[in-house]
């Protein structure tokens, strides 16, 4: 899944899909993670930082950093 | 001879309640009596009817009764003192090597080294007396800073217990001979104790513990114990064995309470409870992967960068025109501590911001060290222009404040970019990062120079008619992680 991280209404960074590298074990010691699967993006930030991504998977045009947000459409720069 | 047949013991001695002359030494001025020197004089020996006398039966209990007072001492295993009267009778000329003498106090022995010794061993000036067998301690006592010359008497003794409060390094003399004694320092006070000869070397003996010395003759000499290899938990190991491999040491002591002790690992993990623990070691991470941590971490403290942003590309100018970019911002900081949570992390490293000619920088991304902190990355650096100057000054701000760790700082922004008039247009360099320097402002009508761990790109500066230019990129972040491990 692809994510834009929005700071003031003005998308700061596009954050692209990250997998895990190895098959990582849980208190348990069985899989809890696979090698090749994606990292959930709850996985990867602070839940802080989380609440200001958008999922723009399925955006189309893709947006790009200093588009701007208004919570409901991407929109570019002039 | 066998153990079985003893001889018959003497209870009492010849003669002891009988009349009975006293046997002198010299020969007696009174004929006929008997002396130890000449025995019966011949007169006792001569016929009457020629003038003999008799031999007295006085005489005859006397003697026996003498001689029957050593037998019955000795058949009571009695011993015998140092005796300075018969040590210096001229018919007895001193004891002779190898005599055995009874200490003063009866609790042991003294061996003679030399033939025609007259010295009290335990006299002020006693030579070739060694302590042989002996029972009790010699304690010595109220120790402090004076040394203490052992008499006779206390080095007699085979344990010798030191006791005081030392208020400085004291040593105890033992005479120059071979023999041995077991040494017990109870003493205290941050001081030592050194047994040694009065001319020769020594050995210091440690507080609150013991040591089996011995004298060579010349020193006091403190050697290391052979010892069989310990089988049973009660028993004292060797050195081989507890630099052993293939099994821990187990010290079957009771519980350390002095500074020289051993101490139990419960004691080590009591302390460890209280201490946060040792550094195990240091990742200085680059690249966005999973952390699995060092064996035996317990602990992180994460120093987090996001990625810088990149500079100002200055757009292309006319003759009459310039164009800055301004220097990207600084990847935010944040620092965290965690003892849970944190094996097998996804670790993000923010990039830097990318490459723009004529434009404003690309921004940095954020770093992250999975859910647990977030450091987001810096602002590209903006351009103004191109146009004739004046025009309004530009810069770019630092990444927004992390989340998640104890501490959390915005990046650093970067310093103006403008132009006051076609000479004086001027970009400005990348913002450090708190883990990495930004990029320093190049020459005008040249692209930007990159930053790094987290450190803003520099921007550009365009003079008049000059060619499009690219700022510098932003450096990547970086995750710094150091490992704290338990004892």
């Amino acid at each position: 899944m692809i994510y834009a991280f929005v700071y003031n209404n003005e998308v700061m960074e596009i954050i692209d899909p990250l997998y895990w590298d190895e098959d990582v074990l849980g208190s348990e010691g069985v899989v809890i993670h696979h090698k090749g699967d994606e990292v959930a993006i709850t996985d990867r930030y602070t839940p802080e930082f989380v609440a200001m991504l958008v999922d723009i998977t399925n955006v189309i045009p893709k947006p790009d950093q200093r588009w701007t947000y208004d919570g409901k459409a991407f929109t570019p720069p002039a | 001879m066998q153990l079985s047949s003893p001889p018959t013991l003497v209870p009492i001695p010849f003669a002891d309640s009988g009349a009975k002359n006293v046997i002198p030494e010299a020969p007696s001025p009174t004929p006929g009596l008997a002396s130890l020197t000449s025995g019966f004089p011949p007169v006792t020996m001569t016929p009457l009817a020629a003038g003999g006398i008799p031999p007295a039966g006085q005489d005859m209990n006397g003697i026996l009764n003498l001689i029957c007072q050593s037998v019955r001492w000795a058949n009571a295993g009695g011993g015998y003192k140092y005796n300075s009267a018969f040590a210096t009778d001229s018919n007895v000329g001193g004891y002779p090597q190898g005599a055995v003498l009874l200490r003063g106090d009866g609790m042991g022995y003294w061996l003679n080294l030399a033939d025609n010794n007259t010295t009290d061993p335990e006299g002020g000036s006693p030579a070739n007396w060694a302590p042989l067998e002996a029972y009790g301690i010699t304690a010595v006592t109220g120790l402090t800073n004076a040394n203490v010359t052992l008499t006779p008497v206390q080095y007699g003794l085979p344990i010798i217990t030191l006791a005081g409060t030392l208020t400085g390094n004291v040593q105890i003399i033992f005479p120059a001979l071979k023999s041995q004694w077991k040494i017990v320092n109870a003493t205290t006070g941050a001081f030592t104790v050194t047994c040694k000869t009065a001319s020769g070397t020594g050995v210091i003996v440690n507080q609150g513990g013991e040591a089996n010395v011995y004298g060579d003759g010349t020193n006091i000499v403190l050697n290391a114990l052979q010892i069989a290899p310990a089988t049973a938990s009660n028993q004292a190991v060797t050195l081989g064995q507890t630099t052993s491999t293939s099994s821990p040491l187990q010290l079957a002591t009771a519980v350390a309470t002095l500074p020289a002790h051993a101490v139990q690992l419960s004691q080590l993990t009591g302390i460890g409870a209280t201490i946060a623990g040792r550094l195990i070691g240091v990742r200085a991470i680059t690249t966005s992967g999973t952390y699995t941590p060092t064996t035996g971490t317990t602990a992180v403290r994460v120093r987090l960068v996001g990625g810088g942003g990149a500079g100002g590309g200055a757009a292309a100018t006319s003759g009459t025109q310039t164009s800055v970019g301004a220097g990207g911002g600084s990847g935010s900081y944040s620092e965290g501590y965690f003892t849970s949570g944190f094996s097998g992390v996804s670790v993000t490293i923010g990039s830097g911001g990318g490459l723009v000619a004529g434009g404003a920088g690309g921004n940095g991304s954020a770093s992250s060290f999975g859910a647990l902190m977030t450091a987001p990355g810096g602002i590209g650096g903006p351009i103004a222009g191109p146009s004739a100057p004046p025009f309004p000054s530009v810069a770019a701000a630092g990444g927004i404040a992390g989340t998640g760790g104890y501490l959390n700082s915005i990046g650093n922004a970067s310093s103006a970019a403008g132009a006051a008039t076609t000479s004086s247009s001027i970009g400005s360099p990348g913002a450090g990062s708190l883990l990495g320097g930004g990029g320093s402002l190049p020459a005008a009508f040249t692209n930007g120079i990159a930053g790094t761990n987290g450190g803003g790109g520099s921007g550009t500066t365009a003079g008049v008619s000059s060619g499009i230019l690219t700022g510098g990129a932003g450096g990547k972040g970086i995750c710094i992680i150091e490992e704290y491990g338990a004892f």
